[in-house]
């Protein structure tokens, strides 16, 4: 779906975080390899985290003497179903995770450079980006 | 239906009144409530509950007064979506416009929460021997607020917080055609547990405004709306021997210089121009285009502006909704019209604009005029919609003549990457607010709302220190002690 406000930015923003916890809370659940699940669940509550961070983005940082049209930013509708299918398989969940992260590292970098006029949600996106950079490689950790 | 009530000393109460208005949600055209149009007793009760309430207010600490407004601002923080949501239904405009109205009045309340350093005096000690000099704020009574319908929640935060947090009491009038993000307001300040009678809201129209001028218990009033009505409140309160800050129309001009960054104006004029479509104080009005510019910034305005989708403002793809009513509607197309008919060229015609799931909204898309003069009615007259003229002018001084020639003095802005020509303009142009590579031009909560000529009638304006000085007396105390 093409994101062409401010408000849409931060509303695709919000649920990406929410969808991102439900997957790693159905993750964490699902596997039985003890180190894998922890790191699913601190996952699940740094997402919880982030979603309120966009949240509170959204009260603080739309600014009505700048809503600016935006052009060419997509929120992808599949990146919102990452693991609708989720099963038992360990492999199967890490490759779905780190491609939620590397995944949502691009939608926040791309979404930075599209409201740099909005330099404080810019920040915002950078910072969520960087921390889908590392929760990618507190998963390449975990191996295959 | 629901028939929206009043908020008077610490109670809802219904309105006894027999005649009420609609409350119609401007995009689906659905009827949202009825607000009534409360009788003078009424008004008197809720004027008599602020004035009864004065005494113990005004007692009260004001770090103690700051607390109530810290109280009000998390609870508006915590409805934050569902107050820009109400906002958007009565209004029209879009869920990140109300989102920007909410911050906007949230602001308010926040700086208002600073009253204990902001209502400090001053005092020198000697000014004859052994005799020292003071100024106190004091608070005055009972002050009133008369608001519009184009920020139905921000307005009257513009003034009450500050009122009431320097000791005052209040009554608000919302208008009677978006009462609603005023009535959510209220059960906030409910919870929030201000005490009984300092803040009070009472609905309805000119009956409501007219005895609050009238009444010797009001201390003072503060209105924001068109000039001729402007007017007319400032000579009545001055008859009534109130204060008064009105706040009115505005015709804003906006210069393109040849050295402006396009890029970076053209995102900014389609906000200036067509945000909360154009139903807005501080929006363009009128696009000066001086010298070489003129073809360029033609050329893509155009483009930029055909671009924005029109609909209901709660869809988050929409960038621009419905102007308030069928008959402001009108009064826009009626303009379009006119400048048809003075004969400036349509090169953006937004009348036929198409909402397939609103057919009825009242909504006008983006509309530009070009070729343009001075002289024409589009130029002059204030629209209040998403209309665009476009004057080609030679050079700066002649587009600052033209600026100065209308009687607005509301807001206008220049974009230029040249000081010089920004710091000219800025020196001279006879505008309250103005802004140098910004077009919305909205003064943040900490420096006062300015505005000129036939924009402003009064001296101290709203929100910041001028907000301070308009709800006190400065008491001027000189002590010597034998």
């Amino acid at each position: 779906m093409e994101l062409v406000t401010v408000g849409a930015v931060l509303t695709y923003a919000i649920r990406l975080e929410g969808h991102s916890a439900a997957f790693y809370e159905q993750a964490a659940s699902l596997t039985g390899d003890r180190p894998t699940r922890e790191v699913f669940l601190s996952l699940f509550e740094e997402k919880g985290k982030r979603q309120k961070v966009v949240e509170r983005s959204r009260r603080e940082f739309v600014n009505e003497m700048l809503l600016e049209p935006i052009e060419g930013l997509e929120g992808s509708d599949s990146l919102l179903e990452t693991g609708q299918s989720l099963g038992q398989d360990r492999s199967a969940a890490l490759r779905l995770a780190k491609g939620l992260e590397e995944r949502s590292q691009e939608q926040y970098r791309d979404a930075a450079a599209k409201i740099s006029h909005l330099p404080q949600l810019a920040r915002v996106f950078r910072k969520l980006g960087e921390g889908n950079a590392a929760y990618r490689s507190s998963l390449d950790a975990l191996g295959e | 239906m629901k028939v929206v009530k009043n908020y008077i000393d610490g109670q809802w109460v219904e309105s006894k009144s027999t005649e009420t208005l609609e409350v119609v949600n401007p995009a689906t055209t659905e009827v949202l409530a009825h607000v009534p149009l409360s009788t003078p007793s009424e008004v008197e009760t809720a004027i008599q509950a602020a004035s009864d309430a004065f005494s113990e207010w005004r007692e009260t600490p004001p770090l103690t007064r700051a607390r109530y407004m810290f109280r009000l601002k998390d609870l508006m923080e915590e409805n934050f979506e569902d107050l820009s949501r109400i906002i958007v239904e009565e209004e029209g405009k879009c869920i990140d416009e109300a989102r920007g109205e909410v911050r906007r009045g949230i602001e308010q309340v926040e700086v208002a929460a600073g009253i204990p350093s902001l209502m400090m005096g001053y005092n020198l000690e000697d000014i004859a021997v052994g005799i020292d000099e003071y100024v106190i704020r004091q608070p005055l009574g009972v002050f009133c607020a008369i608001v519009p319908f184009n920020f139905p929640l921000m307005v009257s935060l513009w003034f009450w917080p500050y009122a009431v947090a320097c000791g005052n009491t209040y009554v608000v009038k919302p208008s009677e055609r978006v009462p609603l993000s005023q009535e959510k307001l209220f059960e906030l300040v409910d919870e929030a547990d201000f005490p009984e009678g300092v803040v009070n809201m009472v609905n309805g129209a000119k009956g409501v405004a007219d005895t609050l001028l009238e009444s010797p218990d009001v201390q003072g009033v503060s209105f924001v709306g068109s000039t001729p009505v402007g007017k007319l409140i400032y000579q009545k309160a001055a008859e009534n021997g109130k204060r008064a800050q009105c706040q009115a129309g505005a015709k804003n001009f906006i210069v393109v210089m040849p050295d402006a960054d396009l890029d970076r104006t053209i995102p900014a004029l389609v906000t200036s121009f067509y945000g909360c479509a154009g139903e807005r104080c501080l929006s363009g009005a009128v696009l000066l285009a001086v010298g070489d510019v003129y073809e360029p910034l033609r050329e893509r305005f155009v483009d930029a502006a055909s671009k924005l989708k029109v609909g209901y403002g709660l869809d988050e793809t929409v960038q621009m909704g419905p102007v308030i009513s069928k008959a402001h509607k009108e009064r826009v197309l009626g303009y379009i019209e006119k400048g048809l008919g003075e004969g400036a060229e349509l090169i953006l015609d937004g009348r036929g604009v198409q909402v397939e799931e609103y057919p009825d909204g009242y909504f006008i898309g983006p509309t530009i005029f070009d070729e343009v003069t001075a002289e024409m009615t589009i130029a002059n007259e204030e629209i209040f919609g998403p209309v665009a003229s476009i004057i080609k002018v030679g050079d700066l001084d002649e587009a600052m003549a033209i600026i100065d020639a209308n009687p607005h003095g509301n807001a206008s802005s220049i974009f230029t990457s040249s000081g010089k020509s920004a710091r000219e303009f800025r020196y001279k142009v006879q505008a309250g607010n103005i802004g140098v590579n910004i077009g919305v031009v909205a003064a943040m909560a900490f420096f006062p709302f300015s505005g000129s000529r036939d924009s402003f009638f009064g001296d101290l304006h709203g929100q910041g220190r001028d907000a301070i000085d308009f709800f006190t007396e400065k008491k001027v105390v000189i002590e010597r002690w034998f």
